[in-house]
């Protein structure tokens, strides 16, 4: 926007001013960034405050159990109830997310009117403004996508050397040694034919005995047709448990880099790919972040199907579904997507799917790459999405409605919806008894209170509010500090440094020193700085019980954020002492307020208040539990009948009062 | 109007523990003080009497809207009485009065604390923490206020109560005799004049799309009426039976004065650093919610499209008004002069007002399509 105006007038320098006005106020917004604004330079988180963003007006995704037909899918048929009823809020969820892509520039375009397609149902969307530069992209994008070379035929070709010649092409041999290309001849008639797998994730002896050995040695075709071949080969000759036939060289990559075999016979334009997967992989072992004294000790491992495996061993069940994406362009990895079919909420199976497919990334390495990627609030501290290693845990999770997400090599699931109290609970909970139960998860409550709080209040009452410290408590910490020439916040800061380096390096050093590297580096330096008058005594101790109760906390993700926490609690006691304590606690209680994870408060069921059986705060009774977290909204609300232990005269009573007073409400 | 933050939904749980929030923050203000110095030792009927007032309009303004505009907000009812015009300059003076509000707790509690907990830090300091966190708070809309104030509904109970029963030591109660202080007449105009403390009924008339459950909004106002009423009264009861009345008239932070004289041996004594967490709290809900009740209002007066925008402005609008007077007492001197005395004509005025007119129309209409038939 450097035109000058070309008559010198009052209303021209008027409409010239009003321009220039226009420009440097919606430049940031509607206009293109790269060509600045001169010497004025709008931070852009000032910008976002006072701006009316489109973000502001657009729906978040909401779990609800609403329900709208789904003229699509005839399975379906006209009915509004019952548990597929909810397959329409899928639906309507699946539209209204689309129409947030199609809002922000995204790929998603097809439903658009504006390119052609469908228009809403619902009547016209509104019309939001786009970035220019999104604007530019966007045309780019599209430019590039009409002007791409045509698409090579990606169907086999009959002839055995073209396929080979292909495959060399596809696969870089053979400067590629990895790829193993075996040819051979099948049986007395001597078809030429050839085997491809990948040295390393294929199982030698898989491809030996049941590949190679019957269609070398013990075969005997009669058909002589070539465009028939694989149907004897498929059918009589490879004992494989896993067979697919595919037509086209995307299958054959596919099934390679998988793990399988691919077997080509000259004359066919088919392929059989054999599974043989058989990488090197951790046998299933003890969880080694999620201990418990009762109950299951296996964990997931770095093997995809074992850990899918491990889930059905504990959910037997012929609902439990396991739909298997694929993420990333250079490298795929399978990305499970398990849930309960009838039970879980389908707009929230929908979702999770929407949310994965819609990653574009080269490689997804691991669970914890995938959560960043689908979590409603990447930059919060407070995870939304809850990562186990334990199947048991999943298990318990998908019987009560949650998804579960399990991506390749990851010895770690992912559970969604995840609510704040399910970080505070441990597996171990539910196999003991509700009293011991109830009494584990209030001292964790109360660490993770104290590992955020405590060396905070520390601080405060110290330095602000020592009236409320008895006086012989006070004359002694008084004493203790005597020596010490740093501030209280100077030896906080020192000690706590010191407890997360300790922390750090124990889990980088070998494991056979770590432990007692850990120990002894605290002992040392606690006891040291004491002697050296760096810290008082008194000190030592609040760091020691606050480094404790973190990790008493059962999340690590969780407990990431309260280490981060402490330390923003910590300068701020420093300065205005309980005051800014409780400001802090009011901000951070209501962003965890509006929080959602895929549609569900963080803070549910407490607030907004729902039903729910005692499994919040404290561990209720199990033969009480009898329905299903409200806030997921499943299929089907009842989890056990409401009298479980009808020849206990003891619970019987109280479960017929309880049942008694639900009818009446 | 098409903001989320317009469509919030709130529960009736949530509602109560806003609204009780809402009013019971004026324990720890002026309001103690002002009832003693016009009713002296008979202080606690006060906000007895002051809830029946307000308990009787709530109900005949709720079933006036039950009975005619039913899911409609005060501000619709006077577009559909009086017209657009008349709605949006009805909401903008609600917003004005709510954004005076603001301001003019936020400078009583700015001075507590610099008076009692940060007495080196300038007023300016604590002032702006204020509204950083009430604008912060605000931002995040109504159902973050309300989900915030049913977390700090324990934490206000039990401080209050526990308040109460740990100065129990110190109780006199013939400190309360005679019965009727300075006599029934100055109770009654001091319940009166003070019964724009309930300020709920108006933000009742404000937030009631908002109800998750329409039917349930007379109960969340009965309950955020009798509520706060208790806990006052309680608590102006408790303070003069451990502080004589002549005395309490001239004390401008009741709550801390109690905390400072809690002694129940060596290890319970000096709590009122604890108690920083109760009334810090509540007054942040308290000028959280004014404050978006303020942005919400200007929102719908001057068509809006969103409230968002606005906050940070209005905060430090608010943040600005607040240090106008010159010092503390000036401050609660115009807060009960203009803002509690005639807020009544607000408060209570405006929605009382509206929905008779607006019922006397629709019944005139109704009439006149009768007798047209």
């Amino acid at each position: 926007m450097t035109q000058k105006p070309r008559a010198i007038s009052y209303a021209g320098e008027a409409a010239y001013f009003l321009s220039s006005l226009r420009n440097l106020v919606l430049r940031p917004v509607i206009f293109d960034q790269r060509e600045g604004l001169g010497s004025v330079q709008i931070p852009a988180w000032i910008q976002a405050l006072f701006r009316v963003d489109d973000s502001l007006l657009a729906e978040q995704f909401v779990l609800t159990d609403e329900v709208v037909e789904d003229s699509n899918d005839p399975s379906k048929g006209n009915s509004t109830t019952g548990p597929s009823a909810d397959s329409g809020g899928a639906d309507a969820a699946g539209k209204r997310a689309a129409g947030r892509d199609q809002g922000s520039g995204g790929e998603s375009e097809a439903g658009s009117p504006a390119r052609g397609g469908q228009p809403d149902a619902r009547g016209p969307r509104p019309v939001r403004p786009v970035a220019i530069e999104d604007y530019v992209q966007q045309a780019q994008r599209e430019e590039d996508a009409t002007h791409q070379p045509p698409e090579q035929d990606d169907r086999l070709p009959a002839e055995l050397t073209e396929a080979k010649r292909e495959l060399s092409a596809l696969f870089h041999l053979p400067a590629n040694k990895d790829v193993v290309v075996r040819e051979f001849v099948v049986g007395r008639r001597r078809w030429p034919a050839l085997a491809v797998f990948i040295d390393g994730m294929a199982d030698k002896m898989v491809i030996n005995t049941h590949i190679l050995q019957p269609l070398m040695f013990l075969s005997e075709v009669a058909e002589d047709d070539a465009a028939r071949r694989m149907e004897p080969i498929t059918q009589a000759l490879l004992p494989g448990n896993q067979i697919e036939l595919v037509e086209t060289w995307q299958g054959v990559v596919s099934g390679v880099v998988a793990g399988s075999t691919v077997v080509f016979v000259d004359g066919c334009r088919q392929a059989v790919v054999v599974e043989s997967k058989g990488w090197e992989h951790r046998s299933v072992n003890l969880p080694r972040t999620e201990q418990v004294v009762r109950g299951p000790h296996n964990a997931f491992t770095e093997s995809f199907r074992a850990n899918t495996g491990l889930v059905r061993a504990f959910l037997r069940s012929e609902r439990l579904v396991t739909e298997i994406l694929s993420v990333g362009r250079v490298g795929k990895t399978d990305v499970a997507v398990m849930y309960i079919e009838g039970l879980t909420n389908k707009s929230l199976v929908d979702e999770v799917k929407r949310r994965i497919q819609a990653i574009d990334v080269d490689y997804l390495a691991d669970s914890g790459i995938l959560e960043q990627f689908i979590e409603d609030n990447p930059g919060s501290l407070i995870p939304q999405v809850l990562a186990t290693e334990r199947p048991d845990r999943i298990a318990h999770m998908l019987s009560e409605g949650h998804v579960a997400i399990l991506v390749g090599q990851s010895p770690y699931a992912l559970a969604v919806p995840v609510v704040l109290w399910t970080m505070v609970q441990s597996p171990e909970d539910a196999f003991l008894r509700f009293p011991f139960g109830t009494f584990g998860r209030i001292i964790r409550w109360v660490a993770l209170l104290a590992a955020f709080l405590l060396p905070a209040g520390y601080v405060a009452i110290t330095n602000y509010h020592s009236e409320m410290i008895p006086t012989d408590l006070m004359l002694a910490i008084a004493a203790s500090r005597e020596r010490v020439p740093f501030a209280v916040i100077m030896e906080v800061i020192m000690m706590e440094f010191a407890i997360e380096l300790i922390r750090e390096a124990g889990i980088r050093i070998p494991n056979a020193v770590g432990p007692t590297i850990g120990i002894v580096g605290a002992l040392i330096i606690g006891q040291a700085a004491v002697e050296a008058g760096l810290v008082s005594p008194l000190l030592v101790i609040v760091v020691a019980v606050t480094a404790l109760c973190s990790f008493a906390i059962p999340d690590y993700a969780l407990s990431y954020a309260v280490r981060i926490l402490r330390f923003v609690f910590l300068v701020c006691a420093a300065f205005f002492g309980f005051y800014a304590i409780a400001l802090l606690m009011c901000m951070l209680m209501v962003r965890l307020a509006v929080m959602k994870s895929f549609g569900v408060p963080l803070l549910s069921p407490l607030t907004p208040v729902t039903p729910s059986t005692h499994d919040v705060w404290v561990r209720g009774p199990v033969y009480k539990m009898n329905q299903r977290p409200s806030y997921l909204r499943t299929q089907t609300q009842q989890r056990q009948e409401p009298i479980t232990r009808a020849w206990s005269p003891f619970t019987r009573k109280a479960a017929r009062r309880s049942l008694f007073r639900r009818r009446n409400k | 109007m098409a903001n989320s933050d317009m469509k919030a939904r709130i529960g009736t749980r949530e509602l109560i523990a806003m609204m009780t929030l809402f009013v019971s923050t004026d324990t720890f203000l002026s309001f103690p003080q002002h009832a003693t110095a016009m009713a002296l030792e008979a202080a606690w009927m006060v906000p007895l009497l002051a809830a029946v007032i307000a308990l009787a309009i709530f109900l005949y303004v709720d079933n006036m809207l039950r009975k005619h505009f039913y899911g409609m907000d005060i501000v619709e009812v006077t577009v559909d009485t009086l017209g657009s015009v008349a709605g949006s300059v009805l909401a903008v003076i609600i917003g004005v009065y709510f954004l005076l509000e603001t301001a003019g707790v936020m400078r009583q509690f700015s001075e507590h604390v610099t008076t009692t907990v940060l007495p080196n830090t300038p007023i300016l300091v604590v002032g702006s923490m204020y509204t950083i966190t009430i604008g912060y708070i605000a931002y995040h809309g109504l159902e973050g206020i309300c989900r915030i104030a049913y977390l700090l509904m324990p934490i206000l109970l039990v401080g209050a109560v526990g308040l109460c029963l740990l100065t129990a030591k110190w109780w006199h109660p013939l400190m309360l005799l005679p019965i009727f202080g300075a006599g029934v007449n100055h109770i009654l105009f001091a319940a009166a004049s003070d019964a724009a403390v309930f300020m709920n009924v108006l933000l009742l008339c404000i937030v009631y799309p908002h109800a998750h459950n329409a039917r349930s909004l007379r109960r969340v106002g009965i309950w955020s009426i009798v509520v706060p009423a208790f806990l006052m009264a309680g608590f102006i009861a408790t303070y003069n039976m451990v502080f004589p009345a002549i005395e309490t008239q001239l004390s401008a932070f009741p709550l801390f004065q109690l905390a400072r004289i809690i002694y129940l041996g060596r290890f319970v004594q000096r709590m009122e650093s604890i108690f920083i967490f109760l009334w810090v709290t509540v007054a942040i809900v308290r000028m959280g919610m004014s404050l978006w009740a303020a942005a919400y209002l200007f929102a719908r007066g001057l068509h809006w499209p969103t409230t968002r925008p606005a906050i940070p402005a209005l905060a430090l609008l608010c943040f600005a008004l607040s240090l106008l007077p010159a010092d503390v007492g000036q401050a609660v001197n115009l807060v009960e002069t203009y803002l509690v005395a005639c807020g009544a004509a607000v408060v209570f005025g405006l929605p009382v007002l509206m929905v008779t007119l607006g019922a006397l129309r629709r019944r005139g209409d109704s009439k006149e399509r009768f007798g047209r038939a």
